[in-house]
């Protein structure tokens, strides 16, 4: 191997600090069906003992794989290093026996992933997965392992450690997963913790929660830590040093606040031009209702025993109102479990409720499905998931045509057709490409389809369903614009649903905050972005737009009542 | 759990109650007559007459139906018109073959199909995998007749290892036994090993991609625990579904095999039944299959339980 | 190798010759099994015809009289028989000392009460049973019947064959009552062990069998239990059945195809048996439709050629072209009226059928779906009926469907039977009206009536009568004659291969 040294951006040879994990340009090469793809190319850094280095990108940057690679995690068979090195404490990875790299991963090297909800084996309790580590790095058994797996616990916070040891992964949140993942991590204390996206799947305040742990435990244990994240407000509140990655390659890496106060490559610039604004100009009086709610309430029974009676039920919107005006963006805020979804389907009439709801002046509660039919057209939701909210199986001028036929909207093919089209122009896309299916779009771009798809039937209230969680970073914020340029032109009333406060300050012009069924706060986007009441709207708050190393009295306040289990 | 067992039981009780009053009608509408069978080709028209006077075939349907049911309810499943013996004693006689011959074709199309899938999967693409799916394709596709025939060619004939036909009771013969069921069972457990092969495989396949694996192997596990400790487990709660359906399936199924073999048991029983026209037989076993059916699946949504933690019925 | 039965007389010498030979030697627990297609519905031998009762049945039942090889009746459990001059009293002499297999000696009693219950319940008793005026017993080993006019088929009528007269003990009889039997008690050589519902039946010698004192022949004569126990397995599948044999796991097997015939014939383990004959007819319904206008019948029999439709019994050796409704093999065979049979000229059957008036109805051609032969024989029928214009339809039913069409007489106008031949015309269900097709005829009546009561030699000529006057009123269209085929293994001796197979003096060499 090559002693050669490489300069890379992310590299400091001159470092004083005891260097943890050393990369130096590292390549990453797949075998495809279509040949060898390059997915990283020539990328180097280092992370020295204690430091938290975030490598940022947006999907497909390479991010994951460069830190896959580094316990050579990423499945052999496919996967080859056409050149670089990745030294661990002094050992070369790349190449390295299997024996040693197991030693490695788990023992020197622990890594949290992604996905709490499936990280964790459901088939075996807390206990046994966290005890698999120690058992197979330390040798542990009997006693002093379970009494270890409580440190443990006790070390990620994990409420009533010592009962929680037999759960099953089900029977925990997701932030709690998020927790025992961390505890296997660092069980046989790392000299380098992996976090791989360790909060994207996680509500805001779980988020805040999570990441103060890490920081925490960086301290503790003098770990190093890398971090992958798409997010730039982690970033810039948790990390000491950047790398930004795009398509394979580090383009840009330093201290975080040079780098956020004075970027250099133009990906950076165009990265953090991309993060929510607030909304600038804000009308304060609206005259013309679309859609107004009186006490809507949708309970789910809860039944039990022999004959399944009712003896309960899951209050998921309990007595919520609200009024969305002519052109106005109402933003419901509040974390998975709050209800807002399913607030939004009753509105919709998509989900049986009780409670008045007035739509252009009629009350759907009492319309026929016949009369109901009609005002549909008027009234439309756009998903979460671009993935699976087209079917797979339609091309994008039948997807956007279906409900023009529905509808009776259009007369003959040609008609529809360029309707059609005139869609995909509205929402920047080619009209060329109408006759392709959904998998050869993007995310961003299927997003797009759905939006033109309700957009085509021409409605006056549309529910936005967190339409740009699944999505990039830059790719939100374009969506985010094509929604305002919409509405600008054709008047179009939003009910926004979202937990993420960044993007909803940049979007709505009033804000409703859902907590377990309820509004727990509402008023104009400025009022309660500025100066909000209530003091679960003020951790929201603190945990979106306040992660900051050093402040954990911020994070601490969440503490209580923040977890829905 | 238990409120749980006691609804599925009571949703069994009216399950059999529908399958019933359908066969009872379907029997008794499909045209044919027992009792020319019975009498042979040398019937009188008052022999019929009186043999369908003592079969009780001259009251009407619904009189009929009435009086069956109210008999099974009393636990008496009636008397064959066939061979003048009470139901409920030939089922019982033929019971254990077809048992016999579920459970150990279902144990074998388990023993061969499970690993045959785990090897498939975890050598996925290589000529080991790719051998495993034609040996598991030729199990699912081979009829059961033509494998049956085919294995007494060579078992029996060609090599006299075990006896072409027949059953030894394992009450009165249990050294022997085996001997009778080795053919049968690989004959009707070859699709279903099949089959689980195959669910098997990508069963385990999915796992081999599940996130928790990616987290065992960042634990440093050996590739063969990671398999055999994490995914096999995980892989097996859907191929049991499959081995549930397959024993169910097998019961029902039993039929073709049991014919070939000269095994006297439930299948056989139905078909010959069904070819007499014996309506209290055929109504009896059907009654039977589908109770066994049932307790299959009750036992497959048991044992889900037990496997899964994430399933609790309530 | 192959055995057929109208050959027995040479074979049979031989056989016996053997079995005498080793007739004293003791055997360790031999077992002869015998693969039949299906289990029968009952031991009872009174209430069906079916074979598979009969096959199993008859080692364990005897009668007063049974067969030779030249199917004359011999006494079995008679002793003698005495006909009054009149003709009109029977005195039968029963044999004394003769055991059931429940140990109690064989009274005249249980023969009144087994007779008696036969004439009641058994198609053949019953034709018995109209000229019977009483009978009784007049002695503990001795049984008188009066008859209410002279018929001379009496004792034909009381040689077992079919649905015959078996002998059961009284409290048996006693014991069903309107039911079937149960409790299979009797004389034979075999005695019954057990059913294994749906795999077999299972025969043991009878230690205390009481034999006639005369050479085999037949079914007549010395009867012994060469093997210790007699196996009948229940195997459904044909080629299962056949490589049983071949594997030694069966020593015989009946009812095989006649295809694998040509196999055997180089076989040295295996031998085959032509069984007993059967007889192929077309049946037309001449009560309701368009079949019931004779004239039509006329023309329709003037189509069939035998000779086309007979193949699908096998090679050659499998069937026969025979106009006679009684067997070949029996002193009844007759040819009356035979210049009916097999015409094969459609033609004329076409001009006959324009002269009866009919005008392209459609003919409905009923047959059942479980045997191959059966709806080969009906495609074939309907090719040729079609050729000569007659508009058949083949409506193909599962046996249980088909034989429940038959009872009716609007259903069908013309059926496929395949049947067995009886031992004395008078036993052939087709003379009686009730029969299927229902053959309505006063000159059939008479006929029959002077049958019965004429001398031997009178009854023959009555006979040619009543054959020739089946062919002219078409009650059935003789097809031919096919053979059942029977395999054994080669350690089986003894087997006389008579139509209707037994298994006592046989046994296995070692």
């Amino acid at each position: 191997m090559s002693r050669r040294l490489h300069r890379g951006p992310c590299f400091d040879p001159d470092r004083a600090t005891v260097t943890t994990l050393e990369v130096k340009d590292l390549s990453v090469r797949f075998d495809t069906e279509a040949g060898p793809l390059d997915a990283v190319r020539g990328v180097s850094f280092s992370i020295d003992k204690g430091e938290l280095l975030a490598l940022v990108g947006e999907s497909g940057s390479g991010k994951s794989v460069t830190a896959l690679s580094i316990p050579q995690l990423l499945p052999l068979a496919r996967v080859s290093h056409p050149g670089g090195s990745i030294r661990l404490g002094g050992t070369e990875m790349i190449g390295a026996p299997e024996s040693v790299l197991r030693g490695v991963r788990g023992g020197k090297v622990g890594i949290i992933f992604q996905e709490p909800m499936t990280s964790l084996n459901p088939l075996h309790t807390i206990e046994r997965q966290i005890g698999e580590t120690l058992r197979l790095h330390q040798g542990m058994s009997g006693k002093a392992l379970r009494e270890r797996v409580v440190e443990l616990l006790e070390l990620v916070q994990l409420d009533n450690a010592r009962e929680r040891m037999g759960a099953y992964p089900h029977q925990l949140s997701g932030g709690q997963r998020q927790r025992v993942m961390i505890a296997i991590a660092v069980a046989n204390e790392p000299e380098l913790l992996i976090a791989d996206e360790p909060t994207t799947a996680l509500d805001v305040t779980i988020q805040a929660e999570i990441l103060k742990l890490v920081r925490d435990l960086r301290a503790r244990l003098g770990m190093a830590v890398l971090l992958i994240t798409h997010d730039l407000t982690i970033v810039r509140r948790i990390a000491d040093r950047v790398c930004v990655m795009n398509q394979g390659e580090i383009v840009e890496a330093g201290e975080t606040s040079r780098l956020f106060a004075d970027p250099q490559h133009a990906y950076t610039k165009h990265l953090l031009a991309s993060e929510p604004k607030e909304r600038t100009e804000t009308k304060e009086d609206w005259s013309e209702p679309v859609m107004q709610a009186e006490d809507v309430v949708v309970h789910f029974p809860i039944r039990k025993g022999l004959l399944r009676r009712q003896v309960g039920a899951v209050k998921a919107v309990n007595g919520v109102s609200l009024e969305v005006h002519r052109g106005q963006t109402v933003g419901i805020v509040g974390e998975s479990g709050s209800g807002k979804s399913t607030l939004g389907l009753a509105l919709l009439q998509l989900r049986q409720s009780r409670g008045r709801v007035v739509f252009l002046g009629n009350r759907l509660n009492d319309l026929q499905s016949r009369q109901l039919h009609g005002l549909r057209r008027k009234m439309q939701i756009v998903f979460q998931d671009p993935y699976s909210s087209l079917s797979p199986r339609m091309t994008v001028r039948q997807i956007i045509s279906e409900g023009l036929e529905i509808h009776n909207i259009g007369s003959s093919g040609a008609d529809r057709r360029e309707r059609v089209a005139q869609m995909l122009r509205e929402v920047r896309l080619d009209p060329a490409m109408m006759d392709r299916y959904p998998h050869e779009f993007s995310g961003g771009q299927r997003q797009r389809i759905s939006i033109a798809r309700v957009m085509a039937l021409k409605p006056d209230f549309v529910v936005l369903d967190e339409p740009t969680s699944a999505l990039d970073l830059s790719v939100q914020a374009q969506i985010v614009e094509l929604l305002l340029d919409l509405q600008a032109r054709h008047g179009l009333s939003y009910l926004f649903i979202s937990h993420d406060l960044r993007v909803v300050r940049g979007l709505c012009d009033h804000v409703i905050v859902m907590r377990k069924g309820e509004v727990v706060e509402q008023g104009p986007a400025k009022a309660i972005f500025e100066r909000s009441e209530h003091p679960y709207t003020q951790a929201l708050m603190t945990a979106s737009f306040e992660i900051v190393p050093g402040q954990s009295d911020g994070v601490d306040g969440l503490r209580s009542g923040s977890e829905p289990y | 759990m238990g409120a749980f067992l006691v609804r599925r039981l009571a949703g069994m009780l009216v399950t059999m109650f529908i399958i019933s009053t359908l066969v009872f009608i379907i029997t008794n509408v499909v045209p044919g007559s027992p009792a020319a069978l019975i009498l042979g080709e040398d019937r009188t028209p008052d022999q019929v007459e009186a043999l369908n006077r003592e079969l009780g075939l001259d009251r009407s349907v619904p009189v009929r139906y009435v009086q069956w049911l109210g008999d099974l309810v009393t636990g008496d499943f009636g008397t064959s018109y066939y061979n003048d013996n009470s139901v409920a004693s030939v089922i019982a006689g033929r019971l254990e073959p077809t048992l016999m011959l579920t459970f150990t074709s279902a144990l074998l199309a388990v023993a061969i199909g499970i690993p045959l899938g785990i090897i498939a999967a975890v050598y996925q693409g290589t000529r080991l995998d790719y051998a495993s799916m034609v040996v598991a394709l030729m199990g699912a596709a081979l009829p059961n007749f033509w494998l049956g025939l085919l294995l007494i060619l060579l078992f029996s004939l060609y090599w006299s290892v075990f006896p072409a036909a027949g059953y030894a009771s394992i009450f009165d013969d249990p050294g022997d036994t085996w001997r009778y069921l080795v053919l049968p069972a690989i004959t009707l457990g070859a699709s279903h090993a099949g089959v689980i092969a195959r669910m098997a495989r990508a069963n385990l396949l999915e796992v081999m991609g599940a996130d928790y694996l990616r987290t065992a192997r960042s634990k440093g596990l050996r590739e063969r625990s990671v398999v055999l400790g994490h995914a096999l487990r995980n892989s097996m709660i859907p191929t049991f579904g499959v081995v549930g359906v397959a024993l169910a399936l097998m019961i029902g199924g039993s039929i073709v095999t049991e014919a070939v073999f000269a095994i006297p048991g439930v299948g056989r029983l139905l078909i010959e039944s069904v070819l007499r026209r014996d309506f209290p037989m055929i109504q009896g076993v059907i009654l039977l299959i589908a109770l066994l059916v049932a307790l299959v699946n009750l036992a497959v949504d048991i044992v889900y339980a037990l496997l899964d933690p994430r399933v609790r019925y309530a | 190798m192959t055995k057929r039965f109208p050959a027995i007389g040479q074979i049979l010498g031989a056989s016996i010759l053997s079995v005498s030979a080793i007739g004293g030697a003791a055997f360790a627990q031999s077992e002869l099994n015998v693969a039949m297609k299906s289990q029968p519905p009952t031991l009872d031998l009174h209430v069906t015809s079916t074979n598979t009762v009969r096959n199993v049945g008859a080692h364990i039942n005897e009668g007063l009289f049974t067969f030779d090889e030249n199917f004359q009746p011999k006494p079995m459990l008679a002793e003698s028989v005495a006909r009054s001059d009149d003709g009109l009293t029977y005195e039968i002499t029963i044999r004394q000392g003769v055991p059931f297999h429940n140990g109690d000696e064989l009274m005249a009693e249980d023969v009144v009460a087994s007779l008696d219950r036969w004439m009641q319940r058994s198609s053949f008793g019953r034709t018995l049973a109209r000229y019977v005026e009483s009978l009784e017993a007049s002695g503990d080993h001795s049984v008188t019947m009066t008859l209410n006019e002279p018929a001379s088929f009496v004792v034909t009528a009381l040689t077992t064959w079919r649905a015959g007269p078996f002998i059961y003990p009284a409290e048996v009889i006693e014991a069903a009552g309107e039911e079937r039997i149960t409790d299979p008690v009797g004389t034979g050589p075999f005695r019954f062990v057990e059913w294994n519902e749906g795999q077999d039946i299972i025969l043991e010698r009878f230690d205390d069998y009481a034999a006639v004192d005369a050479p085999a022949s037949g079914y007549a004569g010395k009867r012994e239990a060469m093997v210790d126990r007699l196996r009948f397995v229940f195997v459904p599948e044909l080629s299962v059945r056949r490589i049983g044999v071949e594997s030694g796991d069966f020593d015989m097997a009946l009812d095989v195809d006649p295809d694998s015939f040509d196999q055997y014939q180089d076989n040295p383990d295996v031998v085959s048996f032509l069984g007993a004959p059967r007889m192929t007819t077309l049946i037309p319904n001449k009560a309701e439709g368009v079949m019931a206008n004779p004239a039509l019948r006329t023309a329709l029999q003037a189509a069939v050629c035998v000779e086309d439709v007979l193949p699908v019994y096998g090679g050659e050796t499998f069937w026969r072209a025979d106009p006679s409704i009684t067997w070949q093999e029996t002193a009844w065979w007759s040819d009356a009226g035979s210049e009916l049979y097999n015409v094969c000229d459609p033609e004329r059957a076409q001009s006959l059928a324009g002269e009866a008036g009919y005008d392209n109805q459609q003919i409905r051609l009923a047959v059942s779906s479980d045997d191959e032969s059966k709806f080969s024989v009906a495609q074939v029928l309907q090719q040729q009926l079609q050729m000569a214009g007659f508009n058949v339809e083949l409506e193909v039913r599962d046996a249980a469907a088909h034989e429940a069409t038959l009872d009716s007489k609007e259903a069908w106008d013309l059926a496929i039977s395949e049947h067995t031949y009886r031992t004395h015309p008078i036993l052939h269900s087709h003379l009686q009206a009730t029969w299927t097709g229902w053959w309505e005829s006063e000159e059939r009546d008479r006929l029959v009536g002077e049958f019965l009561v004429a001398s031997e030699e009178e009854a023959h000529e009555i006979w040619d009568k009543i054959h020739a006057l089946y062919f002219k009123d078409v009650v059935v269209i003789k097809i031919g004659d096919y053979f059942e085929h029977h395999i054994a293994a080669d350690e089986v001796e003894g087997y006389a291969n008579m139509p209707e197979p037994f298994f006592w003096n046989v046994s296995l060499s070692e």
